[in-house]
């Protein structure tokens, strides 16, 4: 068996991964369920995300925010997850919830069930920037796409919640 | 007010979460540790191929398992019930089936499995190509299982509780029967099953599968290629269950397409997937198809035929260009010819007529059943995620995807957008459903995130002609599923909602809509697109349909032979004919991707 000392690149970078996969892995999560409301799926496309991070950890340690990268492959993951199976994937999740549910307030499962019910993009922004708390800048650079994209659907997205669950926004 | 709403209802999931994160699994991690474990894997299997090694003292009994062809394989049966890390099949030169078909032909199957190790076993595949006697290897079957959960974990006190333990895959090959079966905590289960042969015997046309490949760009998921070792079988459950430990079967296929029957087996408790039993018969079952199991296909009706088309294994790009039709005169599948288009993100297939119509972006290719060959008929078209949004109008192929609606008249070569249909917000994008109703396309729909009502129109010659809006009375958030949600019989074009809200059919004599029933039942969202049977809609879900009958203004509950999720369904014009389904445990928590497939007739 090949044994490895500790200052061998290959170790130090496990190590690296791991104190950014600790760091990071229960915010990701938290915006994987935002995303698709089941925390199975969640769990796994949380573990998908980190893997295909570590992966490349080569070249995505060395970014600026490597936690922005991760959520974009979540978020592209996600997104792509329920547009595929379409309404295969909701009746699942609608069977499962049930069953699998975390047990939040009545006001919170409307609330996530109205992030839901929005277009992908807008949702993502919604999420991104009160769960995860990210500017929008950062949002942009999870996103890949322009800041003033983000503050277009953060805006609609806001309206449409309004609307959703009868607030003014 | 809402911000801080919005704030405070996100902050109440997160503190659900776990405060430390669980162990990403090594061997996803590191391509050093999975060249180790592979090793480690290997020595495994070669103890257990020597006999070094067994999972019980008594020595274990050599089975002679006797196919449907007559043809036998002999081979070691392991008599304990065998820890979940322990390996019984690996990495070995030695893992070739050789064996001899009824008509003299020499086979022998190689396997190309790459088994995807994760902290749940999310993915598992293989590829079975078989040598001919003309030296060729066509690959016969692709067997994945990938992005699933095949766990037995279970929910308690808010925690998702995973087994963990290594998982490993082996592959039976009968002349005629194929299974695939993946070890877990459970024990061994069928990851895919039945891949029988043509009534006349022999083996299946050869099929030819583009090799399996991710090619996101972001993500490359790890496999291993290993050669399979020891040839082991796995013993039944019952007569009917494949997949079982001592006793439990998560999955109920008849024996007598897998396995020979294994009477000592003890009665098993099963699974099932619906609300409803599924009937303990097979009277319903049809030959499985010939082909992987696959999600996102397309499944259509060409008169004489049921096709199934593309998809993608494991619900994954790239899809798959090839199909199979079962004809339920002679009750036998054949293979259809390979598109001439490459596995792409998504194609979508359409009967127009008299030949079939697949698009994707690459091209658009068309598909003569009587010629039994391919044609490019026009450019490439992005395609609709959802099959409900192309449809023949009888004189051109539909097609509503993220641009626009397009239309392909049939004689050209180009497709052509329409103007914008119009709905809700100007520039906004749209989810919807495209019908044709008396020779007229109808666009139904509305901007993308409104799910209160549906706004309808017209296509004429003089461009879109707006019909009247249909108020549901939607104001709770609803999923908006359309497709499955509008289907056109008796002349009317009609739409539903849930058991909560009416049923409502525009009639285009009197351009207006009216409530013909005032309730649904529970499932008629529908997992899957409606089906006109006759002058009825039957909305299938989880094993049960809800049948709507514009005579007597009800909808009924039916109970439908299988009980997957998201089993594709065409009516022949006295039966139903069904294909596939995606089934999930009984506690929910996982799933898979079968090609079972059924008949029935209403009043069955």
């Amino acid at each position: 068996m090949v044994q490895r000392h500790v200052s061998d690149p290959v170790v130090r970078a496990a190590r690296d991964f791991g104190q950014f996969y600790r760091s990071e892995y229960r915010a990701v999560l938290g915006l994987a369920f935002a995303l698709c409301r089941d925390r199975g799926v969640a769990e796994e496309l949380v573990q998908e995300g980190f893997t295909a991070a570590f992966r490349r950890w080569d070249e995505v340690g060395r970014m600026d925010h490597p936690g922005a990268w991760v959520r974009r492959v979540v978020t592209n993951h996600a997104v792509s997850r329920f547009r595929r199976l379409g309404a295969e994937a909701r009746a699942l999740v609608r069977a499962r919830r049930a069953q699998s549910a975390p047990a939040l307030s009545p006001d919170a499962v409307a609330v996530w069930d109205a992030i839901r019910a929005l277009p992908a993009r807008q949702a993502e922004v919604v999420v991104l920037a009160y769960f995860a708390d990210l500017s929008h800048g950062d949002i942009a650079d999870v996103l890949g796409c322009a800041v003033e994209t983000v503050r277009s659907h953060l805006k609609r997205g806001r309206a449409r919640l309004g609307a959703l669950l009868g607030e003014e926004s | 007010m809402l911000d801080e709403r919005i704030r405070r209802s996100l902050a109440e999931a997160d503190s659900l979460f776990p405060d430390e994160a669980p162990e990403l699994d090594d061997r996803r991690r590191s391509p050093l540790v999975v060249a180790l474990g592979a090793a480690a894997f290997a020595v495994v299997v070669v103890v257990l191929a020597t006999g070094l090694f067994r999972g019980s003292e008594e020595p274990d009994p050599v089975v002679t398992v006797p196919t449907t062809a007559g043809t036998t394989v002999t081979t070691t049966v392991p008599t304990t019930t065998v820890p979940s890390t322990t390996v019984l099949a690996g990495p070995s030169p030695e893992s070739t089936v050789s064996g001899r078909l009824p008509d003299g032909t020499q086979f022998r199957a190689l396997f190309e499995p790459a088994i995807e190790m994760t902290r749940l076993p999310a993915g598992i595949s293989a590829a079975i190509a078989v040598d001919l006697a003309d030296g060729t290897s066509p690959v016969v079957g692709i067997t994945t299982f990938s992005h699933g959960r095949i766990d037995a974990g279970s929910f308690e006190n808010d925690r998702y509780l995973v087994p963990t333990g290594d998982w490993t895959m082996r592959i039976e090959v009968y002349p005629h029967v194929l299974a695939a079966l993946g070890s877990g905590p459970l024990g061994w289960q069928a990851l895919q099953a039945g891949i029988e042969g043509s009534p006349a015997g022999g083996l299946p046309a050869p099929q030819l599968h583009p090799p399996f490949r991710w090619t996101s760009d972001d993500e490359v998921p790890l496999q291993m290629s290993l050669d399979f070792g020891p040839f082991v079988v796995q013993r039944g459950c019952g007569e009917l269950a494949v997949a079982c430990n001592e006793t439990r079967a998560v999955q109920v296929i008849p024996a007598d397409r897998v396995f020979a029957p294994a009477p000592e087996w003890p009665d098993v408790d099963v699974w099932v997937e619906s609300p409803e039993p599924r009937p303990e018969t097979d009277e319903y079952y049809l030959p499985p198809g010939l082909f992987a199991p696959r999600g996102g296909h397309d499944v259509l009706w060409t008169g004489s035929e049921m096709v199934v088309w593309g998809g993608a294994e494991g619900d994954r790009p790239p899809d798959l260009v090839d199909g199979a039709a079962f004809d339920p005169e002679t009750s036998a599948w054949r293979i259809l010819p390979r598109a001439p288009l490459e596995p792409s993100t998504l194609t979508r297939a359409v009967w127009a007529g008299d030949e079939m119509v697949v698009i994707s972006e690459e091209a658009t290719a068309a598909y003569d059943p009587v010629s039994d060959g391919w044609r490019i008929v026009a450019e490439g078209l992005a395609p609709p995620h959802a099959p409900g949004l192309v449809v023949w109008t009888g004189d051109a192929v539909a097609l509503w995807n993220d641009v626009g609606i397009h239309v392909l008249p049939q004689g050209s070569d180009a497709w052509v957008q329409l103007p914008d249909v119009g709905f809700g917000e100007g520039g906004d994008t749209y989810q919807g459903a495209l019908r044709v109703l008396d020779g007229v396309l109808y666009a139904i729909g509305n901007a993308s995130g409104i799910c209160e009502g549906r706004e309808a129109a017209a296509w004429t010659s003089d461009g879109w002609f707006t019909v009247p809006a249909v108020s549901l009375r939607t104001a709770e958030l609803a999923d908006c599923s359309f497709p499955n949600q509008t289907a056109v019989v008796g002349g009317r074009m009609i739409v539903w909602e849930d058991e909560t809200h009416p049923t409502m059919a525009y009639d285009p004599a009197t351009d207006s809509w009216s409530e013909i029933a005032t309730i649904t039942l529970p499932g008629t969202e529908g997992a899957q697109g409606p089906v006109a049977i006759g002058d009825r809609i039957l909305v299938p879900q989880w094993g049960i349909a809800a049948v709507y009958d514009p005579v007597t203004g009800e909808w009924t509950q039916v109970r439908l032979p299988g009980s997957g999720l998201s089993t594709d369904m065409v009516w022949t014009g006295d039966e139903v004919l069904m294909w596939g389904a995606a089934c999930c445990y009984g506690d929910g928590s996982g799933g898979f991707r079968s090609v079972d497939a059924w008949r029935w007739r209403p009043g069955d």
